[in-house]
């Protein structure tokens, strides 16, 4: 098994997607694009949910190119009849988001093993970024950018996942990998996909993730995990960030881009944002574990609450619906810390 | 004196030690792989991907789709032909798997990673050798020079993938054990041709024409060489010849008839070049002249040859053998154990180094035998 992936994959899987759709949002405001938030948050999410099994399986066990050819495949397809078929919009724009999507799918695949094997991604990712503001500029529109996007994700990924395909890794037991990935995916894309789904507040749960990734980012370049060193470390940094976001107030609902009324949610979203790095440093213990069974079941635990948590509060309770976006990962990360500590060998301090 | 890394290496697979997991996941360097090999290819799919791009930036979607996924269905005859190896043979891998998904983009991606080349750091990364220690045996057989590894080494190895390999492990030994660069393999058909496989049988017997011939053809290039050859050169080149007649007859690999005459004429050869070396003697030339008579069934020769080289100093343990057999074969039992008692502390000594010949057995039931 390749030592060291389990943090970078998953940080990775709240880091990559959330720069993506940055990097979708620059590409499309450079190809003067006006509107194509929702449409990113769409493929974005979908190249998550099918990306990410292949790119555990192919980061844990070795195997590359068949997982990432299935996913990309796959994605292509499912891609195509979700945004020409459902969503009605014309090939020009439908084939360019479905092959976005598909090359962010093996694009994730590449950067865990990249990750893996200890080889920075970074000369790729320069090199696609370079390709893709080209093409976004030079194309223009709504489809430029996201052939744009397809461009650069593409040679990105491709330039990370062929080292591993050179090394030629023996693969193992394929199930687990590839279950936890899905898990994991789901645990990410669970809240925003239930709001947009439901005509909900997508925003005001999407932006806390900012809050967040300062710490995904310490959890992504941990070669080794002390769970709970970090894991409180981790807790202390994200407060310190949830308290500068807090202070800041209603300044995205003064912008325009949360509504007033879906403020309180935003704030309780920004505070269970801080304890999503937590979350991720005690999940790549269990993910870096041989049996898969406790990371599986601690990812669905999370994705499970984030979809569900809101809808029944908002029955049950209206006046405590917005707290779901709290609680969901505050249970989540204490599951996940229980798990990990029912294994004393994981929980002791790391001796280096 | 402390045993070298080959023999501790040796051992160490015999007892069927683990090796500790930094050796296991050693690195070795990578090929680079030829690039040559994909050329072609890339070039048919660079140009096939291009009209789709064209296609597709002109808004026919129909013919794009149509040239595409014709392009698809052509992947799994290309497959064959593919680099196995090397970054070129990732790539293509790569590409192959991800083309139907990403088309052009994918073409873009190889091309790229061709022009780049294989990062340094990975260079020297390879994954861990098999888990199946008789796998990582193999690899390790295969990958290894030949002439580097000792021939007994080899035959060890491979013998031990013939007991105990499944018939996936025991053809890939036979293949290696057939390589022409590793003559002393030869040995080991003979074994696999007893094999109760009848799947490893069937392969042993398809690869013995060739190394029967491979072994003919040798004997045959020394003969025409110790024609023209005389003096000293002669006697070496006589000498390179009755060892590749003796290595031939005791191939077991060859026609009955064909190795006993192998066996007389390198006989011939043997006595010629004992009576040749003078007062000195050529203990060489006379053991292995008592060998071939023994196997010829002349028990009186074989046993004044075999004495005499016995007698000449260096005796070791397979020309005491042999001069065993050959007086066990004579019914001269007294003679027989006069010889265990004169070698007895050689033949303790070799016993107690767990020594596993096939003569080891009877050597040790003669010295219990004589101790009494």
């Amino acid at each position: 098994m390749i030592q060291g992936a389990a943090g970078a994959l998953v940080a990775g899987a709240w880091l990559g997607p959330a720069l993506a759709m940055l990097v979708g949002l620059g590409l499309l405001r450079l190809a003067g694009a006006e509107e194509g938030f929702l449409l990113l948050l769409t493929l974005v999410g979908l190249s998550l949910l099918l990306g990410a099994p292949a790119a555990v399986l192919a980061a844990l066990r070795g195997v590359v190119a068949a997982p990432l050819g299935l996913a990309a495949g796959a994605t292509l397809l499912l891609g195509f009849l979700l945004f020409h078929l459902e969503e009605v919009m014309p090939v020009r724009q439908a084939l360019p988001a479905a092959v976005a999507a598909a090359a962010l799918a093996m694009l994730w695949g590449g950067l865990g093993v990249a990750a893996g094997l200890g080889l920075s991604p970074l000369p790729g990712i320069g090199a696609g970024l370079l390709l893709a503001g080209g093409l976004a500029f030079g194309l223009g529109g709504v489809a430029g950018a996201l052939w744009g996007l397809a461009a650069g994700a593409a040679l990105a990924g491709f330039l990370a996942a062929v080292p591993a395909a050179a090394a030629r890794i023996r693969p193992k037991a394929l199930a687990g990998p590839a279950a936890c990935g899905l898990a994991l995916a789901l645990a990410v894309v669970a809240a925003p996909l239930v709001a947009l789904l439901s005509g909900g507040p997508v925003m005001a749960l999407t932006l806390p993730l900012l809050v967040a990734l300062p710490g995904l980012v310490l959890v992504a370049l941990a070669r080794s995990l002390p769970p709970f060193g970090l894991a409180s470390g981790l807790l202390v940094v994200q407060a310190l960030a949830v308290a500068l976001g807090l202070l800041l107030g209603g300044a995205p609902a003064g912008a325009g881009i949360v509504m007033p009324e879906s403020l309180a949610l935003y704030q309780m979203a920004l505070i269970g944002a801080g304890f999503l790095p937590a979350f991720a440093a005690l999940q790549a213990v269990l993910l870096g574990r041989p049996a898969p069974g406790p990371a599986i079941l601690s990812a669905l635990l999370l994705a499970v609450l984030s979809a569900g948590l809101g809808p029944l509060l908002t029955l049950a309770a209206p006046e405590l619906a917005a707290h779901a976006a709290l609680v969901a990962p505050l249970l989540a990360t204490g599951f996940a810390f229980w798990l990990v500590l029912r294994d004393p060998e994981d929980a002791e301090e790391d001796p280096a | 004196m402390a045993a070298s890394p080959v023999v501790e290496r040796r051992r160490s697979q015999r007892r069927g030690a683990a090796r500790p997991a930094s050796e296991r996941r050693g690195v070795r360097a990578l090929r680079p792989g030829e690039a040559m090999g994909l050329a072609p290819l890339l070039v048919g799919l660079t140009l096939t991907q291009a009209v789709v791009a064209l296609l597709l930036g002109l808004g026919w979607w129909g013919a794009a789709l149509a040239l595409h996924l014709a392009c698809c269905l052509a992947l799994p005859l290309i497959r064959p032909i593919l680099p196995e190896e090397g970054w070129s043979g990732a790539v293509a891998r790569l590409l192959l798997a991800l083309l139907p998904g990403l088309g052009p983009l994918a073409v873009l991606g190889a091309l790229a990673a061709l022009a780049l080349g294989m990062p340094r750091r990975l260079r020297a990364a390879v994954p861990p050798l098999p888990e199946d220690p008789l796998d990582a045996r193999l690899e390790a057989l295969a990958t290894a020079r030949p002439g580097t590894l000792p021939d007994g080494l080899l035959l060890e190895s491979l013998a031990d993938v013939l007991r105990w390999g499944h018939a996936g492990q025991k053809a890939r030994a036979l293949d290696i054990a057939a390589d022409p660069a590793r003559p002393a393999g030869a040995a080991l058909l003979r074994l696999a041709l007893g094999d109760p496989d009848p799947a490893v049988r069937a392969r042993a017997e398809a690869l013995r024409p060739a190394v029967e011939q491979r072994l003919l053809d040798r004997a045959e290039v020394l003969h025409a060489a110790a024609r023209g050859a005389a003096g000293a050169e002669g006697l070496a080149t006589q000498r390179a010849l009755a060892r590749a007649l003796d290595r031939a007859a005791l191939s077991g690999l060859l026609e009955p008839a064909a190795a006993d005459a192998a066996r007389a004429e390198a006989a011939g050869l043997w006595q010629a070049l004992a009576e040749s070396a003078g007062p000195a003697g050529d203990a060489e030339a006379e053991a292995a002249l008592g060998r071939a008579l023994l196997a010829l069934g002349d028990l009186p020769a074989a046993r004044l040859a075999l004495d005499a080289a016995v007698m000449r100093g260096a005796a070791g343990e397979a020309r005491l053998a042999w001069l065993a057999e050959c007086l066990f074969r004579a019914r001269d039992f007294a003679a027989l154990e006069a010889l265990v008692q004169r070698w007895r502390p050689a033949l303790e000594h070799a016993s107690r180094r767990g020594a596993t010949g096939p003569e080891a057995g009877a050597w040790r039931l003669w010295l219990s035998a004589t101790q009494r």
